[in-house]
């Protein structure tokens, strides 16, 4: 072993490998753009995203609001609805984001190394190892 | 042969990388290229074999 890093940020380094992440969810409409602002937030609380999934174009989930990310120095963080985390996408819903966004990371790194990769899957962890 | 390990705790949502087989210069290029997809890492350590000097290739016979 040569190196060990651990990340647990909720920021979302990258954002093609958000929106791969947010794909594997099923949330494949996604608007960008810079500081737009986001629909069904009190007005007094209204708050803007660079990357949004719009309530309009996820019927199935009944969403309150639209779902963004906003882009900050670490990256982008999620800016969900409180009541839409509880009863429409689920507390974990951030968590699951960022189990397939580390996925697509390990994805990248094999196609940007030209290596091949393996998925283990050993009760609640992920082992991927990438070869190159 | 090199290899980078992630391992995904899918209850917590958090990522630990291993970057094996990868001696010094090397293992910090690869070490960017994870920092740039996963971002700041919270821990960041390097391991006894990142110092560790890529073994000579001895000559065999004599030039003699």
């Amino acid at each position: 072993m040569s190196k060990y890093m651990s990340f647990d940020s909720h920021a979302f380094a990258n954002g093609d490998l958000l929106l791969e992440a947010l794909s594997e969810l099923g949330l494949t409409t996604v608007t960008q753009g810079k500081e737009l602002v986001l629909d069904g937030w009190d007005k007094r609380n209204a708050r803007t995203a660079d990357i949004i999934i719009r309530r309009k174009d996820v019927t199935a989930h009944h969403l309150l609001a639209d779902i963004g990310f906003q882009k900050t120095a670490s990256g982008y963080v999620a800016v969900i609805d409180d009541m839409d985390l509880d009863y429409r996408l689920g507390k974990d819903f951030v968590v699951r984001l960022q189990n397939q966004y580390h996925e697509a990371a390990a994805r990248k790194m094999a196609k940007k190394l030209g290596g091949s990769l393996v998925k283990e899957r050993i009760g609640k962890t992920i082992k991927i190892r990438v070869r190159f | 042969m090199a290899e980078i390990e992630f391992t995904i705790d899918t209850e917590k949502g958090t990522c630990e990388t291993k970057i094996n087989g990868v001696q010094g210069p090397a293992c910090e290029k690869t070490a960017q290229q994870l920092k740039q997809v996963l971002g700041t890492p919270t821990t960041d350590r390097k391991t006894a074999d990142y110092h560790a000097w890529p073994t000579p290739k001895r000559l065999v016979g004599s030039n003699e």
